[in-house]
């Protein structure tokens, strides 16, 4: 169907407004959009509704239409990894799925894997498998920044797999060690 | 198509009274529907909130695609039931967009006493599961349920369209290869059990989900055995060692987010094809319907204002427009879609019914589906049209309706009253989707009348015994018979027992009739057959 | 000696990238060494000559002086070009190269050997009457160092005697949290210098950085092309570096490139070297004198016209400056921003990731010392810093407006970078008004960000996004025309 105009008196959500079903990270910060087609594409950030269009120009030059404003981007997308150059500014926007941010948000209070704080290199591993730790209790070293960083047990448990050795690089978010729950 | 010329004068004091009187009348079908959907308890709300629970319009919330419609059928099932305790049957249903898919989803309301089954809940769902199954809608399935309300078991148990039904329904959705999700969101037990169990898919929430034919406390009393409701039912037992579950979910919305993805997986079916063209917003406004519906429901009013404030461009193209003029037929368009649209401008005679009777063949005959606005008092009665065969037209016309192919929705837009609410395709008849209107009444015969004839049995029952009654005393005989008639006749009353799919706000009912009958395109139309029509 | 033919680059990035340009320039081949994980690096479509080497990291390849010599035997190169970090301010590369009959691009070992020591480097200094800051040293008595220390008082400033560039410094403002700084300080010296020799020194609050470029020859001649300012750190690291310094009068430049020519003078020095001072207060004192090309050179270039890399081939290759003090003039402003990957919002921790998009600034805006090209992947295997852009402005007013329309005008996608951060910090009041100091960054955690972002702008970002991901777009369109048409309606 073509562009169509909603009809006259129709109400809109009067209640039982829907959450946003696409989560995505931009600096920093957890924002939920939708991307709805109806004639146009329309995104969809709360009660707020866009009408949007991206035109592609050469390369990863684009040229971004928001409601009545228009923008000279760049866009690079890299997996679910969106960067955008508008306006002078380099924003990266994070895509993650529905199901994924629930679940980390579980994890998070379960909190057993110990994850890179930001890329570096390994410098040694204090955690032995299958050994008991206290929260606190230092599991490896790593060097980031010129720094040394210590890893932490984020609780207590037993070492359950270490998932880097000495003198590899890793990226942010790498998972470094996994802890078992105490029997 | 011609546009309908509208005759109705916007500015006459006679229309303004109709507005008002009409917009009363919506606004406080739109109070009901909000007490019915959010008004509960404190108590209830703070008990699923310590079980970490969400709210069921929360988990619709969650559910459901942002900028997409929801149909909310029966909203107010069990409105005139209970004493009213039971705010739509403690079930919400309704058509929706899941992952882009269109799904039918059957929710229990565990705000409402736990979400326990009463009577007209499991007419609620069986019903649900009926759209699901004659427009083969795909089923999302939130179940929260605290089991059959017992004290009233012996009427939703046993029956045919009792709780057995809603399995029975689930297995031959399967069956027709419709898929289906459930959500256990709170323990199913027993009869609730089969639901995950008879759905493709199932997501199940750890520490609040749980599924068992009989909970601890049955198996303690049972076997001695102490054990908790994790051990004998939960999330991780279901999903790795029974097999009675498929995904396990950290919360609610965790849950959720995966079910949508299931629903993401589903191939759309392919709809039916039916006429279509660009939609286009009807051209008279459809808030003028306030002012086109009188305020005294006697008063006679045309069809025709009505369909030229709920079809595209206000386009009509009548059938037969001097034949049988009490019956309105003819083709308009539904958000793109062509229809025939069959509509009461009086009642019912030999011409209309068989003019209806024709139109509906020919609907059939070029698979174009039926929508039925009823404003019907009953076929016309006296000698000549006896003679006329009145019967035999009007059988005709219901033999048509019955046999139809092509899907029906039938919109009670004012009155329903006797055999004409079988020649509209009332409820008995199949269509796929029944509306009412607030003001709309249904009922064998009017108030009025059968309180009359109600009254005038009693008055010669009385009279054979040598009582002469007072005026006085007929009155307080025929006030509780009006009285009680005049209620169970109320679009209220019929909604609550579920004779409807539900209440609209009469400007509500252009998407509401869209969006009900992409539903019912998702189910071939066979080639039109009937029976014997008397001639 | 006769010009050279081919030099051999021993570095990476941007430094090679750089460096090899005057050497096109001029005429003269270079070699380039390479390891593995900068394979489409720009550096590499420049060279005249590649030669992989390799190493337990890449770093360590870098690292591997008999490598590289060898390389540069192979290649018959006759000069080799350090660029900075790595093998740089090592002394004993710098005689290995020169014993194998190579010239090393840079100071003689017995230079780079003396203002390596800091602590001996700080005493020289302090002998021939230059001012420097109050300290302690731990190899004068290693016993009494901490006590020694913590006499200097809070807050004091704890650096590894071989370190630069930073590494392993630690400033400690709570003297009971002494031993643990000491001890943590020790490690990271050990680690990065292989020395865990200390010395600590009154750390001045709120100081300014000023360096000053000085060039001696092989026939005696020392001159100096002005001051940099390097006040705006983060991590003790520079990130925007200017000549000239907005701080100093014309009396005090004269008085501390006087002094820098001096400590030059005294130390016999040749090729290309900066002598970096503390300012605070109306005074200043020696830091530490850094024997090599600087990251930062670039703004001295623009103010002076000279080209660095250039007058270190010529003095290498044993030429006579040829010019004295008075033919030094310098004209206008500059500012050089230093591109690094990483994320000012979290506490500048390196990112990672693959340049996806690089767009420049044209060159009649700025000069782009490039180190990255589109494809490559910015590992933590490396420096962060993957470019720099240098500004040129008749006065700092202009260069700042030229460095915030470069700024604006350069992309890196793929790899979060600081150049937003840059913007932001270019334009904060205090910096806009001169008032720097070492700790600005740190006492205004507000610019590091992250940025608040307008609604107009979130909803655009998130509007590119979606309509860049096929999981999104294709998520929304998924929803039937019927319903998207009806949109969020209710009954």
């Amino acid at each position: 169907m073509g562009a169509l105009r909603r009809p006259p008196c129709t109400r809109q959500s009067a209640d039982g407004e829907t959450e946003m079903k696409h989560f995505f990270t931009v600096e920093g910060q957890s924002r939920r959009a939708w991307l709805a087609s109806r004639g146009e594409q329309l995104i969809l950030i709360g009660d707020r509704e866009t009408p949007v269009r991206l035109v592609r120009g050469e390369g990863s030059a684009s040229r971004l239409y928001v409601g009545d404003a228009v923008h000279d981007v760049l866009i690079a997308v890299n997996g679910d990894s969106v960067h955008v150059h508008i306006a002078g500014r380099e924003i990266e926007v994070r895509f993650e799925a529905a199901v994924s941010v629930f679940e980390h948000e579980a994890e998070a209070h379960g909190d057993a894997i110990a994850r890179a704080p930001m890329p570096g290199m390994v410098l040694s591993v204090a955690a032995v498998l299958g050994a008991q730790v206290a929260a606190g209790d230092v599991l490896l070293i790593i060097e980031s920044m010129k720094l040394e960083t210590a890893i932490k047990a984020p609780r207590a448990g037993v070492v359950e797999s270490i998932h880097v050795a000495a003198g590899q690089t890793f990226d942010r978010d790498t998972a470094l060690v996994t802890l078992a729950a105490e029997d | 198509m011609r546009r309908l010329e509208s005759r109705v004068n916007t500015q006459s004091p006679e229309f303004k009274a109709n507005a008002k009187h009409n917009r009363a009348l919506a606004e406080a079908l739109h109070e009901k529907q909000r007490a019915a959907r959010y008004d509960r308890p404190a108590r209830d709300i703070e008990r699923l909130r310590r079980q970490n629970k969400l709210t069921i319009r929360e988990r619709l919330s969650e559910l459901l695609d942002p900028g997409t419609p929801f149909l909310e059928l029966s909203t107010l099932a069990a409105n005139c039931a209970y004493g009213g305790d039971v705010p739509g049957a403690a079930q919400v249903s309704g058509i929706g967009i899941v992952s882009g898919r269109e799904v039918i989803i059957h929710a229990d309301d565990a705000s409402v006493k736990g979400g326990a089954w009463y009577p007209l809940s499991v007419k609620k769902i069986v019903r649900t599961l009926d759209i699901a199954i004659e427009n083969r809608l795909p089923v999302v399935h939130l179940c929260d349920s605290a089991g059959g309300f017992l004290p009233l078991q012996a009427e939703l148990f046993a029956d045919k369209y009792f709780a057995g039904r809603i399995f029975r329904n689930q297995s031959i959705l399967s069956k027709m290869g419709v898929q289906q999700v459930a959500i256990v969101l709170g323990h199913c037990t027993a009869g609730g059990a089969y639901i995950p169990a008879l759905s493709d898919y199932n997501v199940i929430v750890r520490g609040t989900g749980a599924i068992f034919l009989g909970g601890p406390p049955l198996v303690k009393a049972a076997t001695g055995e102490d054990i908790s409701v994790e051990e004998l039912g939960g999330a991780d037992m279901h999903t790795s060692v029974s097999g009675v579950a498929d995904y396990p979910a950290s919360t609610e919305l965790h849950a959720i987010a995966i079910t949508r993805e299931i629903v993401g997986r589903f191939t759309r079916p392919e709809k039916t094809s039916v006429e279509r063209c660009e939609p286009e917003p009807p051209f008279y406004d459809p808030g003028e319907l306030y002012g086109v519906l009188p305020v005294d429901q006697k008063v006679q009013f045309d069809m025709r204002e009505v369909i030229a404030r709920i079809f595209d461009g206000s386009r009509f193209h009548e059938y037969q427009a001097n034949y049988g003029k009490t019956l309105i037929c003819g083709y308009a368009r539904l958000w793109g879609m062509q229809v025939g649209v069959l509509g009461n401008n009086g009642v019912l005679f030999n011409d209309s019914a068989l003019k209806g009777a024709h139109f509906i063949e020919l609907c059939n005959q070029n698979r174009t589906p039926l929508i039925f606005l009823q404003n019907i008092t009953g076929f016309m009665v006296g000698r000549d049209y006896e003679r006329a065969g009145i019967t035999k037209d009007g059988a005709k016309m219901i033999m048509a309706v019955a046999c139809s192919e092509v899907p029906k929705l039938t919109v009670v837009v004012n009155g329903s009253f006797g055999a004409g609410t079988y020649g509209m395709s009332g409820r008995a008849f199949d269509s796929r989707f029944m509306f009412s209107w607030p003001q709309s009444q249904t009922s064998v015969m009017g108030a009025e009348q059968a309180a009359g004839v109600l009254t005038d049995i009693k008055i010669k029952q009385l009279a054979r015994e040598g009582k002469n009654l007072s005026a006085q005393e007929i009155a307080t005989i025929r006030n509780p018979i009006l009285e009680d008639y005049r209620r169970q006749q109320s679009a209220y009353y019929a909604t609550s027992e579920l004779w409807d799919d539900g209440i609209l706000d009469p400007i509500d009912t252009r998407n509401a009739l869209a969006i009900a009958l992409s539903a019912a395109l998702n189910t071939p139309i066979a080639p039109p057959r009937y029976g014997v029509f008397r001639m | 000696m006769p010009a050279f033919d081919t030099i051999l680059v021993a570095n990476r990035g941007e430094i090679a990238v750089r460096i090899m340009r005057t050497l096109k320039a001029q005429g003269i081949r270079s070699a380039l060494v390479f390891h593995a994980a900068d394979q489409g690096a720009p550096a590499l479509a420049m060279a005249d000559a590649k030669i992989e080497i390799t190493g337990t990291t890449p770093v360590a390849a870098y690292l591997d002086g008999s490598q590289i010599i060898a390389a540069a035997k192979a290649v018959g190169a006759q000069a080799i070009h350090p660029g900075y970090g790595f093998l740089s301010e090592n002394a004993r590369f710098a005689r290995t190269v020169e014993a194998a009959g190579i010239r090393f691009i840079g100071p003689t070992a017995d230079a780079i050997e003396l203002m390596g020591d800091k602590v001996r480097a700080r005493r020289f200094v302090e002998e021939r009457g230059f001012p420097v800051a109050p300290s302690a040293i731990e190899d004068d008595d290693p016993y009494t160092f901490v006590e020694r220390a913590r006499t200097i008082g809070a807050p004091l400033l704890i650096k590894p005697s071989a370190g630069g560039g930073g590494k392993g410094m630690r400033i400690v403002r709570n003297l009971t949290l002494l031993e643990e700084e000491v001890d943590r300080a020790r490690s990271e010296g050990e680690r990065y210098f292989g020395d865990g020799r200390l010395y600590v020194e009154r750390y001045i609050e709120r100081p300014r950085h000023i360096e000053v470029q000085v060039l001696g020859d092989s026939h005696g001649n020392i001159v100096h092309l002005f001051e940099r300012e390097c006040s705006l750190q983060r991590r003790f690291q520079k990130i925007v570096e200017e000549a000239p310094s907005p701080a100093l009068s014309p009396k005090l430049r004269q008085r501390i490139c006087d002094a820098a020519v001096g400590i030059a003078s005294a130390a016999q020095y040749r090729n290309a070297g900066t002598i970096e001072f503390i300012y605070g207060a109306g005074e200043f004192y020696f830091l530490e004198m850094n024997t090599r090309l600087q990251v930062e050179h670039p703004v001295t270039e623009m103010i002076t016209g000279i080209d660095l890399v250039s007058e270190q081939v010529r003095i290498a290759a044993g030429e006579p400056l040829g010019y004295d003090q008075g033919d030094i003039k310098k004209r206008g402003a500059a500012i050089e921003m230093r591109i690094y990957a990483e994320d000012a919002a979290r506490d500048f921790a390196p990112t990672t990731g693959q340049v996806l998009v690089l767009s420049l600034p044209d060159d009649d805006l700025a000069r782009v010392d490039l180190g990255v090209a589109v494809g490559q992947q910015v590992t933590s295997a490396f420096d962060p810093m993957i470019a720099k852009l240098i500004v040129h402005g008749q006065t700092r007013a202009e260069a700042l407006e030229r460095a915030d329309q470069a700024l604006a005008r350069f992309a890196l996608l793929g790899c979060r970078t600081n150049k937003d951060f840059l913007r932001r910090l270019l334009s904060d009041s205090d910096v806009v008004a001169g008032e720097m100091h070492t700790g600005l960054i740190g006492e205004k955690p507000e610019l590091a960000g992250p940025a608040p972002l307008d609604t107009q702008t979130l909803e655009a970002v998130l509007a590119a996004a979606a309509l860049s991901l096929p999981s999104v777009r294709d998520g929304g369109a998924a929803a039937p025309a019927l319903h998207a048409a009806i949109g969020g309606w209710r009954n």
